[in-house]
């Protein structure tokens, strides 16, 4: 359907179906507008709507329309003139060449008046504003339609067809004529022809319309054929056509008002009736004329108004969608701390609809410690119009979490500066500090475990040098004594070479072992902490029977959750270091056992001896990777580091106490008790 | 060298490095004495005459300090630090003599005024070599003060 209907609009824009259309319709609108003022002496109609559909179809159809124009108005004149007479050459040709000359002047006018039109709308359409419907009336159909009058009265008298005393009345006829004709029709063909839509519920609006009919017939007709003196309700009617259906219902309703006026006031019938049948028209055009500028001006403005409504409600509705997915809870609160605008951000933080946040202040939403926060931040701006950025904390979400934000509170100033209020925006923080913590303690356990790296190296390759230093200088002293035959210490440096070979290689072993604490775990098992012990001590019983060590194992300790293998690993190196630095004692004695009272909520482990004890200042230090008290010991200095790495995987602690030299020493161990639960479940 | 016997006080925890620094010492004689001392807090007790050092008889103080850093008990760097905190001792060149190449440890030795950062070469004729010209230079060449026998 629209399809089509744009073709026919296409078809119209070629140029000779342009010409053809406007100089049909252009004959015929105007043979209607004489025949309807036939009675009028003379040949010049006041009434004539041509002139409008000229300058709209010159304004719509553009170039092609003229010719058409000129067409339409040749034909209407040629045949108004041909009176079947017979017709010398002479005669003929003169009655050939004032219809050409009449009709150039209203191509002329209509040409004139679309481009001046053109030039001085703000828009294609000149109807839609209230200056261009005064653009369209005062300059395309008051001034652009004294050309055509103009040229055809000069033409008449020229061709000694009207007398000099008639040209001035026949020039205002025509000129009134014209121009009532463009403010009349023009309107009407432009607003149908504007493709406007329809919002209106068709069916009240048939309904409304055909009562509008019904009233403009009923008053037209007690108006202009029973002479009732009631032509001052025109106005308001008029104005209801605009009202309910702007410039389209305006100019239609006029062109009926028109009609009846026009009709009736020829047959001597109305307010209008003067003198003679011309006076009285022209009088009735121009009243016609200024009451339809009139309506056709309000339903420019209204039009106009019309769209700016539609621009404020669509740039706003854009605003609120920004403002309800920008990610930031943005509000704007009054000087009386309320707020008057909360978007989606802020209603899903307050748990709120919209509504229930305006109008109401912070007391409604936080706590008083947290409204004081708020006003802190508030009060400067609305009070001295100080901008703030700052952090905010504690603020619950709908997710009950204290989040962070980031606020920034501008004041609002009113048209004459003063400040009406606030806007804060709030970003969201909280991932982001969050993130930044994080990041921080990540980088410092990393840079912690780098210094202990780095340490580790540097211990490393200093323990494994050593013993590389001592098999090259022994060497070196073996050759050297070989050769010159002397041999009596030659036993004991291959003694020490192999003793280092020896060290080294319990050093490599011992440190992958440490590497693999962490690494390599068995999947932890829930194990009484009494039968770790006895597996330890059964791989011990030999060197402790040689030193002739008593152990001794509490009953009833703890069931613990770990690694079984590593756990009897620590016993056994515990037990193994306790019997290395038994010293002269000669009832040596180790126990084995549980604290009665916990720590950091888990059960403490404890190994006593009494040995040598260890003095306060090496306590932390054994535990060092190859920190050996006593160099004469055997042992690489791996033992206690390994224990301490074990149990810190388990997530224990380890420490060792003792009174110092000579008094024994107690190491003492946290491992996680075993999820008695899970026991019992298993 | 003038006459007096020259005493090396060697702080060593391994054995065997000990003998080995002995051992090239007195193969090119550079020094009559070397006194060994396992670990740090020994050698301080001897410095400091503490304990079974108590008598300057026994324990003359040296004329050269040999100290290894990793020590037992007391590290090498804090008999460094005692040593040249004390005013009687810290006139006395200590030498760090050590396996450690590491930077950490240099940089900690000379901030405590050490005299020379020497790290012990792996290799027979290396060790040799160093220990040689160690004594050459700071027994020979270097001219030291006496130490004081408080």
């Amino acid at each position: 359907m629209k399809l089509k209907m744009l073709e026919q609009r296409n078809m119209l824009k070629s140029s000779p179906v342009a010409i053809l259309v406007v100089s049909i319709s252009y004959f015929v609108v105007a043979k209607a507008g004489v025949l309807l003022t036939s009675t009028v002496q003379g040949n010049i109609s006041p009434v004539f709507p041509a002139a409008g559909l000229a300058l709209a179809a010159a304004l719509i159809l553009g170039r092609p329309a003229f010719f058409g124009i000129w067409l339409g108005s040749f034909m209407t004149n040629t045949f108004s003139l041909f009176g079947g007479k017979e017709l010398s050459f002479h005669a003929l040709l003169m009655e050939l060449l004032v219809p050409s000359l009449i009709g150039i002047g209203a191509m002329a006018s209509a040409a004139a008046g679309a481009f001046l039109v053109r030039r001085f709308c703000t828009c294609q359409y000149p109807l839609n504003s209230g200056r261009n419907v005064l653009v369209l009336v005062t300059v395309g159909a008051l001034g652009c339609y004294m050309i055509s009058p103009t040229v055809g009265v000069l033409t008449l008298f020229l061709a000694g067809w009207m007398p000099l005393e008639k040209l001035g009345y026949s020039w205002l006829t025509w000129w009134i004529g014209d121009a009532s004709g463009v403010i009349l029709v023009a309107p009407l063909i432009l607003a149908w022809h504007h493709r406007g839509p329809f919002s209106r519920n068709a069916w009240f609006a048939v309904l409304e319309l055909t009562a509008m009919a019904g009233v403009t017939i009923l008053l037209c007709f007690f108006v202009f054929f029973k002479n009732v003196p009631l032509q001052f309700v025109l106005i308001p009617l008029l104005f209801w056509a605009t009202l309910r259906f702007a410039e389209r219902g305006a100019s239609t309703a006029a062109v009926v008002i028109t009609a009846f006026a026009t009709i009736g006031t020829i047959h001597g019938n109305g307010p209008f009736v003067r003198a003679s049948v011309n006076e009285s028209l022209l009088l009735l055009q121009a009243f016609l004329g200024v009451i339809v500028t009139s309506s056709l001006f309000l339903a420019g403005v209204l039009s106009e108004r019309k769209r700016a409504e539609e621009k404020v409600s669509e740039s706003e509705a854009r605003l609120n969608t920004i403002l309800d997915n920008v990610g930031a809870a943005i509000f704007i609160k009054d000087t009386n701390y309320r707020y008057t605008y909360a978007n989606r951000k802020v209603c899903e933080i307050f748990g709120r609809s919209a509504d229930e946040i305006q109008g109401k202040n912070d007391r409604e939403f936080f706590s008083d410690g947290s409204v004081e926060e708020i006003m802190r931040s508030d009060r400067p701006v609305i009070e001295r119009g100080e901008t703030i950025s700052r952090e905010e904390t504690g603020l619950t979400s709908s997710d009950n979490v204290p989040h962070t934000y980031w606020s920034i509170k501008l004041p609002l100033q009113d048209g004459s500066g003063r400040i009406s209020g606030l806007v804060g925006i709030s970003t969201d923080i909280t991932d982001r500090k969050r993130a930044e913590e994080d990041r921080e303690r990540l980088i410092g356990e990393l840079e912690l475990r780098n210094a202990e790296l780095e340490r580790f190296t540097y211990t490393v390759s200093h323990d494994l040098k050593s013993p590389l230093i001592t098999m090259r200088g022994f060497l070196g002293y073996l050759e050297k004594d070989a050769l010159a035959g002397n041999t009596e210490r030659l036993r004991a440096d291959i003694g020490r070479i192999t003793d280092a070979a020896d060290k080294m290689d319990r050093l490599l072993r011992e440190l992958l072992e440490l590497s693999r604490i962490g690494r390599a775990m068995n999947p932890p098992e829930q194990v009484p902490f009494e039968q770790v012990v006895r597996e330890a001590l059964g791989l011990v019983a030999g060197h402790l029977q040689e030193g002739g060590i008593r152990v001794e194992i509490a009953a009833g300790m703890p069931v613990v959750s770990g690694d079984h293998v590593r756990l009897v690993e620590v016993v056994q190196n515990l037990v193994e270091n306790a019997a290395k630095f038994m010293g002269n004692q000669p009832a040596p004695l180790i126990e084995v056992g549980a604290r009665a009272e916990e720590r950091d909520g888990k059960p403490v482990f404890f190994v006593r001896d009494n040995g040598i004890g260890i003095e306060r200042q090496y306590q932390e230090k054994i535990f060092g990777l190859f920190d050996k008290l006593d160099p004469k010991t055997d042992g690489t200095g791996i033992g206690l580091a390994l224990v301490k790495r074990i149990i810190e995987v388990h997530g224990g602690t380890i420490w060792v106490e003792s009174q110092g030299s000579g008094s024994g020493a107690t190491f003492c161990f946290t491992l996680p008790r075993a999820n008695t639960t899970m026991k019992n479940g298993g | 060298m003038n006459g007096e016997p020259l005493l090396i006080m060697l702080v060593e925890d391994n054995v065997d490095h000990a003998e080995l620094v002995s051992r090239s010492l007195a193969d090119h004689r550079v020094a009559n004495r070397v006194r060994h001392l396992t670990d740090g807090q020994s050698a301080l007790d001897y410095l400091f005459r503490r304990g079974a050092f108590a008598d300057p008889a026994t324990s003359p103080r040296p004329h050269i300090v040999l100290l290894d850093l990793r020590l037992p008990r007391v590290d090498g760097l804090d008999v460094l630090k005692a040593i040249k905190q004390d005013q009687t001792l810290h006139t006395i060149p200590v030498v760090v003599l050590t396996t450690s190449a590491a930077e950490p440890d240099i940089a900690a030795a000379y901030r405590h005024y050490v005299n020379s950062y020497l790290v012990k070469p792996v290799g027979f004729d290396d060790f040799n070599k160093l220990m040689q010209e160690l004594g050459f230079y700071w027994l020979g060449w270097n001219k030291n003060p006496y130490p004081e026998q408080k």
